[in-house]
């Protein structure tokens, strides 16, 4: 395997972790976290992933607690929870290409960082919305523009303006993060412009000396937070707009 | 008043910090650039207007079934009745102060003044101050509420870097409290793997970092963006809760 590639500045490393992740090779964009913090984001999320050892509360007992609700709503919320505690949407959500929870829990924290921060690209969930709600998606049709589909794949453009010291030990490099948007303004272009959000990705020197980024929920400027949203008019047979 | 230091970004900054925790809301107006104080007056006189003159558009049945279609329409009418029920109670917190009651009170303020009183009134203070007035809580919760929120905003500017020829990113973020140790996590930190700890000690926990606009004015001074969230000022949520079981009380956390 590869040695890890040791880095003297934060800025040069966080160069090399966006253009990586901007090629869509995530396994070398986690290669520039640092492991512990991959470790630990394993740690974390296969916690959240791990079936809920709360159980769900009875009707019952939703009904001590709410004496003024109906019995039929504390079986709708019975259903709700229950539902909510189903593994694997939560898995396939997280983890790009996994459809089981001991798949994700075979994974390294390298590959498991890499699977995450495919599934929160922009371009892999706008893939997947598309695909998910018209199936049959396989090139541009009447219905989804050209633009739309070179939106919906178009890399980000990151802009770094510069690194802060935090301590000796920790820097923030920051930067700009700019996506395209499906309405026709291409805000590509203007990465530079206040249209891009500022995000920061912290930096940990090692004990060599060498820097490596932290990896966790905003990566990169990626959110694990973040959702696709498709609007299709109430006529319509297909996207008619896009959004996160 | 405190006289911001506009020589530079990050000297601004801080000086704004001190600012705020004096109280100083004219001098946090005055280190902001005069644009940015026209936009924010002019975007909140419109929200002002729009609330004074549309009526809220009330939660239905329909509108709730139309988002959640498989919820059951008797468990719709039920919530719905439940929410109109929570409204009428006033446990909504007032978004705006008396001085912004009408448009017209509000467009009387010149741009720095009209921030200066939309900033104070963001302050945790004058929320809980709004929300004793509008007799959500008691006066005994009051006075321990206020006490609460005279806190002191502590934050730490790490430096800036430029963006642009005349602008420039101020970095900061919350000053280090305790250790994470004694803060109750230690189940938690023990539970990670191996290293775990030494990173969150060095990280500090989840600190976010954030960064604040400067932009440089036509005399090479520095002014700050004009906005209610200067030093993460408006992310400071403040809750009641008016559960009989607990008993009324006040909290403060950061909301995003």
């Amino acid at each position: 395997m590869k040695a890890v590639e040791r880095f003297e500045h934060p800025e040069a490393l966080f160069r090399v972790a966006a253009e990586a992740f901007c090629a869509r090779d995530y396994r070398r964009a986690a290669g520039c976290c640092d492991p512990v913090s991959l470790a630990v984001f394993r740690h974390e999320r296969l916690a959240t992933l791990a079936p809920n050892p709360r159980r769900v509360l009875t009707v019952d007992e939703l009904l001590r607690a709410w004496p003024d609700w109906s019995r039929e709503r504390a079986e709708y919320e019975v259903r709700i929870r229950e539902g909510t505690n189903d593994v694997l949407p939560r898995v396939r959500q997280l983890l790009a290409g996994v459809e089981a929870l001991e798949e994700a829990t075979a994974l390294t924290p390298l590959e498991f960082f890499a699977r995450a921060l495919e599934a929160r690209d922009m371009r892999f969930l706008l893939s997947r919305a598309l695909r998910e709600h018209w199936p049959g998606l396989a090139a541009p049709t009447p219905q989804i523009s050209d633009e739309m589909l070179a939106w919906s794949q178009a890399a980000p453009v990151f802009t770094v303006l510069g690194t802060v010291a935090d301590g000796e030990r920790l820097a923030h490099v920051i930067f700009r993060c700019a996506h395209g948007s499906p309405l026709g303004h291409d805000r590509l272009a203007d990465a530079t412009q206040e249209s891009a959000s500022i995000e920061t990705n912290t930096a940990r020197q090692q004990p060599d000396g060498s820097w490596l980024l932290v990896g966790g929920e905003t990566y990169l400027g990626t959110d694990g937070s973040r959702f696709v949203a498709i609007g299709v008019d109430d006529d319509a047979t297909a996207p008619t707009d896009a959004g996160t | 008043m405190i006289a911001c230091d506009t020589s530079d970004p990050v000297l601004l900054f801080r000086s704004v910090v001190t600012a705020i925790n004096a109280g100083s809301w004219g001098a946090v107006a005055a280190a902001c650039d005069p644009d940015s104080l026209l936009r924010f007056r002019n975007w909140k006189l419109e929200e002002i207007t729009q609330q004074s003159t549309e009526e809220p558009v009330p939660l239905t049945a329909e509108l709730l079934l139309r988002g959640v279609p498989e919820m059951p329409v008797a468990v719709a009418h039920e919530i719905v009745a439940e929410q109109a029920q929570r409204t009428t109670k006033g446990t909504r917190l007032p978004d705006w102060p008396a001085w912004a009651a009408s448009s017209e009170a509000a467009r009387a303020l010149t741009p720095l003044d009209f921030f200066a009183r939309s900033f104070e009134s963001v302050m945790p203070q004058a929320r809980i101050a709004r929300l004793a007035a509008s007799g959500a809580i008691d006066a005994a919760e009051v006075a321990s509420a206020l006490e609460l929120s005279l806190f002191e905003l502590r934050v730490v500017a790490l430096g800036a870097v430029p963006d642009g020829n005349a602008q420039a990113q101020v970095v900061y973020r919350d000053a280090l409290g305790a250790s994470l140790a004694d803060t109750g996590y230690v189940r938690w930190l023990d539970g990670l793997p191996e290293g775990g700890r030494a990173l969150y000690e060095d990280l500090g926990g989840h600190r976010r970092i954030r960064t604040e606009t400067a932009l440089r004015q036509p005399d090479g001074s520095w002014r700050l963006t004009a906005s209610t969230d200067l030093a993460g000022v408006g992310s400071l949520a403040v809750a009641y809760d008016t559960s009989s079981a607990r008993g009324t009380h006040v909290r403060m956390y950061e909301s995003c």
